[in-house]
């Protein structure tokens, strides 16, 4: 059932916390309310719309479908970890500067999805770019304003606002 | 107030202000008067205002309003929007309408302020106030100067406001009309405590709610009459099970942690009586016609009847909308504290002062006691006007007596949000001989939008009677002034829950009449731009269709002509314009906006792709340039993706679309490359832009389709089945059979330079998706197997679609890894590439 309530080690933005809850909770749930970090968000709790994106040893995961049971001995890594306001991230940088989010709901995922894609491709092209960022959804319709983030965040020119 | 650790060595701060208020309008409001503005002696500037920011920065807009009125640098001003203790009761967020009206008050106020200030400086410098000018809140004349913060010292200075104050001049702006950059973001990117959802207060409890079975409905005698039994000892195992709480229909669990809530609320065993059948939504022609409605004459100018009857040509067409939703990113989330002598709830609600009256009325007490605290929400498009969350959370947190956070699921947010509503537009009229207009006779049924906050209606606190509201009356009068018109709304209740949802009813009246005077142009062989100016009087508005067509190199075209056809692809573009006319009737009209879409599509597959927008606006007076081109860029995804693929369905007794991949929206390989052209306004009031560019979307990509294919769509939205059926001819709402040919070889690669290169089909996206989840959670085991998904209704999609799917799937050459040797195809058992 993972109905015993356990303690579970993990590594989150450099630190170990040891976590007592249940093998099988959804890794997001810890991170939202034991560890009090606001970056990644329930979206949808089926891995769908990507608004819970950590990145887990490097790779962007979905926090809301991963259980901690299986994020031991891992290195994860949230939008705080990333950086905070006076010292960002040059991809949460890019962000700002694109002023890339309306309501900013789906920008944790929209920035970790980035920030994995620029560690394995630090120069996706603008069809790899889309292609990375598939299945996280904006309801708002930041799409234009994101990927001229992410192509300022790869070192592309990013042309005048339009 | 000296703290412990305060240096008493310190000169104290002086302690005054500067307020500018008025009258209290709710009578039961302890706090006589209502704050617009405050500047304290450090020289700080805080902007109170009722309205909410929804994610499109008008907590910026406002700043840079209050900071230019004021003289002080934009830094300076703090704005406070919505806390029910803080800010003046200015009604719902709604409408577009912050800038364009609520912001008014607040601008005199502060004009009201400066000019107070000026004046106290006049008196102190000793010197005529034209001899003093003002920069960043410090008075200068003569080598002399004084701060605000100076000016007020330890006073405490209440002016009430005054709508007659003098205000500056457009051209001596410095601040509004220069882009801003959004003062929310770096917190936003940063993750730090923005949202209702980040909300954490010491003894809080998680809570989740268990919602009757009809999903999506609000009016009947079953709403609130349908729970038999819970069975508490369903959920006994559940760890730090806190409660289970029944009134009425309402049924919430609240648990130590959020993971057990969860669980619990899941494993609740709950008994409901059968519900009733819903008119089948399958069909909402025939449903909006069956719906009582009462009508309403707008406009009748001319003999309509004989003008239609003496026409050349009749022409008589029905339009329909679907149901659809908003669609927020964020499942509603509310933290609420009820307490014996107080209630604090932290809402991401559109209206703070309204959902407060709901919160009294549902918990019984005065709304003095209530306090509703403002935080951000995933954006929302009109659906937090009714706040079900907040509403949830106070009846839990009454019940434990500790604060409670309630998150909704995403299923409970699909099926429950008060959805968009459906809308049927019928138009009759006509042509001359000469090609003009001979009388346009329009009338539209939208099913009321009310949307009551859903645990009132649950705990049978106020009865669940189907109310109806004149809403379907925005932008119902065409922009064009042809010498016949009628122009009637049939008001009628609700069929499903239904609320705003951008450009409300706009929307689907400006569909109706943009693709009806497109298919006149083309009947009079005129082209369709030319026939608009025709009937076009505002010089503003012809003004911005002309700049619309130069922008994009608009080539006069007065007869259809069929495009050729490369690789099976057709391209086309079509126009359309509107003026967003909103709010009770007559109304107002906020931005101007006018669009030429670029289609392409695919005639074998039915596949539209909307490969270019140029969207133009007149906007008035920008606040903030880069602002309004954000919500423009905004609204031209959301509508294009309502346009092509949004539609909510139902069974016959609820709503069956209920996570993202049975109501799926444009993800960003389908975003067309858009163009916005902003004219220049500034010396005219500035124009809500929440909403424009909306409006005219589907009569656009519906009249570029036409372009394309010689083809007329009246309904949304244009996915491939509907515009293969259109091809072939069909009735375009009956599903068929897959025709043959949707197999083909798999070695073709589509071509890279084919609009549908980046596009995959729905089904295809949704099986990648639950691919990968499924791949990481077999790869993590033990995990309880993934939540279980209840396997789609395959009548949810056409035989086209899973034919596309299928073959999709075969191009991807998934079976090659995924079928063991001598085993079932797809049958699984290799991981993806994860960390794990």
């Amino acid at each position: 059932m993972g109905m015993t309530q356990t303690t579970i080690r993990l590594t989150v933005n450099g630190r170990i916390h040891d976590i007592d809850a249940a093998p099988d909770t959804a890794l997001l749930y810890v991170l939202r309310n034991d560890l009090e970090l606001n970056g990644p968000k329930f979206g949808c709790g089926l891995g769908e719309c990507g608004a819970c994106a950590v990145i887990i040893d490097g790779m962007a995961a979905r926090s809301c479908v991963i259980p901690i049971s299986g994020c031991v001995q891992r290195n994860i890594v949230t939008l705080e970890g990333l950086g905070s306001r006076g010292n960002t991230d040059p991809v949460q940088d890019a962000f700002i500067e694109e002023q890339a989010a309306q309501c900013g709901y789906c920008l944790n995922g929209m920035i970790m999805t980035t920030k994995a894609l620029l560690m394995r491709n630090p120069r996706p092209s603008e069809t790899e770019v889309l292609e990375a960022l598939r299945y996280n959804l904006c309801r708002c319709g930041a799409h234009v304003e994101i990927l001229r983030a992410v192509m300022r965040a790869a070192g592309h020119p990013v042309e005048a606002r339009n | 107030m000296a703290t412990a650790d305060s240096h008493m060595d310190r000169a104290p701060q002086p302690s005054g202000s500067l307020s500018v208020v008025r009258p209290a309008t709710s009578g039961e409001n302890e706090a006589a008067f209502e704050t617009f503005i405050k500047i304290t002696a450090d020289g700080l500037v805080t902007a109170f205002n009722g309205h909410v920011d929804l994610g499109t920065g008008i907590r910026t807009a406002l700043g840079q309003i209050v900071a230019e009125e004021l003289d002080v640098s934009f830094a300076r001003v703090v704005v406070v929007l919505g806390d029910t203790s803080r800010v003046p009761n200015q009604g719902a967020t709604i409408a577009s309408e912050t800038i364009q009206i609520t912001a008014v008050p607040l601008r005199n106020a502060a004009a009201q302020a400066r000019h107070f200030l000026i004046a106290r400086a006049a008196q102190k410098l000793d010197l005529p106030e034209s001899e003093l000018t003002v920069e960043d809140g410090l008075v200068r004349g003569r080598n002399q100067g004084v701060s605000y913060g100076e000016l007020i010292g330890d006073d405490a200075i209440r002016l009430e406001l005054a709508d007659d104050v003098p205000v500056k001049a457009v051209e001596a702006y410095q601040i509004v009309g220069q882009s801003t950059p959004r003062v929310d973001l770096p917190a936003k990117a940063t993750g730090e405590l923005v949202y209702v959802h980040d909300v954490r207060v010491p003894g809080m409890l998680h809570g989740r709610v268990v919602r009757p079975p009809y999903a999506g409905v609000d009016a009947g005698s079953f709403v609130g009459t349908s729970l038999i039994a819970v069975d508490d000892s369903s959920v006994r195992d559940i760890p730090g099970l806190v409660a289970v709480v029944r009134i009425a229909d309402f049924v919430g669990v609240v648990a130590e942690r959020e993971e057990n809530a969860v669980k619990a609320a899941a494993q609740l065993k709950v008994t409901w009586k059968p519900t009733p059948k819903l008119p089948d939504l399958k069909d909402v022609e025939t449903a909006l016609r069956a719906n009582p409605g009462t009508p309403r004459t707008l406009l009748d100018k001319g003999d309509v009847d004989s003008a239609i009857a003496e026409a050349d040509k009749r022409i008589k067409r029905t339009y329909i909308w679907p149901y659809q939703m908003h669609g927020s990113i964020g499942p509603s989330c509310s933290v609420a504290d009820v307490q014996e002598s107080f209630v604090r709830v932290w809402s991401g609600t559109q209206n703070p002062h309204m959902l407060r009256a709901d919160l009294a009325l549902l918990l019984a007490l005065p709304e003095s006691q209530i306090d509703v605290i403002r935080m951000e929400a995933a954006g929302c498009y009109g659906r937090n006007c009714a706040d079900d969350v907040s509403a949830d959370a106070v009846l839990l947190s009454r019940a434990v007596g500790r604060p409670v956070r309630v998150q909704l699921t995403r299923e409970q947010e699909h099926a429950w949000e008060p959805k968009g509503t459906a809308q049927l537009m019928d138009v009759n009229g006509g042509l001359r001989a000469d090609g003009s207009v001979a009388a346009y006779d329009f009338a539209t049924r939208y099913p009321s939008n009310g949307a009551p906050t859903l645990a009132l209606l649950l705990t049978g606190t106020i009865p669940p009677v189907p109310a109806v509201f004149e809403m379907g009356d925005r932008t119902a009068i065409p922009p064009y002034d042809f010498d016949a018109m009628r122009i009637i709304a049939h008001d009628m209740p609700p069929i499903v829950r239904a609320s705003w949802l951008r450009g409300v009813s706009a929307l689907p009246n400006t569909f109706a009449h943009e693709s009806y005077i497109d298919e006149l142009a083309t009947e009079a062989g005129v082209d369709p731009i030319e026939y608009r100016l025709r009937y076009l009087k505002n010089s503003r508005a012809t003004d911005l269709v002309k700049a619309v067509a130069k922008r994009a190199d608009w080539i006069p075209r007065p007869v259809w002509k069929e495009p050729e056809a490369e690789g099976g692809v057709v391209r086309g573009r079509g126009f359309a314009y509107a003026l967003y006319v909103h709010s009770k009737f007559p109304g107002y009209g906020a931005a101007w906006s006018a669009w030429i879409a670029d289609v392409a599509v695919n005639t074998s597959t039915g596949d539209v792709s909307v490969t270019r927008v140029v969207a133009g606006q007149d906007s008035g007076l920008m606040i903030n340039p880069d602002g309004v081109r954000h919500q423009i860029h905004g609204n031209v995804i959301q509508s294009t993706s309502r346009a092509l693929m949004e539609e909510v369905s139902f069974d016959r007794a609820a709503v069956t679309s209920r996570e993202w991949g049975a109501y799926p929206i444009i993800t960003f390989p389908d975003i067309p490359k858009i163009d916005v052209l902003m004219l220049p306004r500034q010396d005219q009031p500035p124009l809500g832009v929440g909403e424009s560019a909306s409006v005219p979307s589907a009569a656009a990509i519906a009249n570029a389709i036409f372009d394309a294919t010689g083809v007329r769509f009246r309904e949304l939205p244009f996915t491939p089945d509907r515009i293969l059926a259109g091809l072939r001819g069909d009735k375009p709402t009956q599903q068929r059979a897959l025709p043959n040919e949707a197999f083909k070889p798999q070695e073709q690669r589509p071509d890279t330079r084919s609009p549908f290169f980046k596009r995959r089909s729905t089904l295809a996206s949704i099986t990648a998706v639950c691919t990968a989840v499924i791949g990481i959670a077999a790869a993590v085991l033990p995990w309880r197997s993934i939540a279980p998904i209840a396997r789609p209704d395959a009548s949810t999609y056409s035989a086209t679609t899973i034919a596309r799917g299928q073959q999709l799937a075969a191009i991807g050459n998934c079976a090659v890894c995924h079928t063991k040797a001598n085993g079932i195809v797809n049958a699984g058992g290799h991981a993806l590439e994860t960390p794990f």
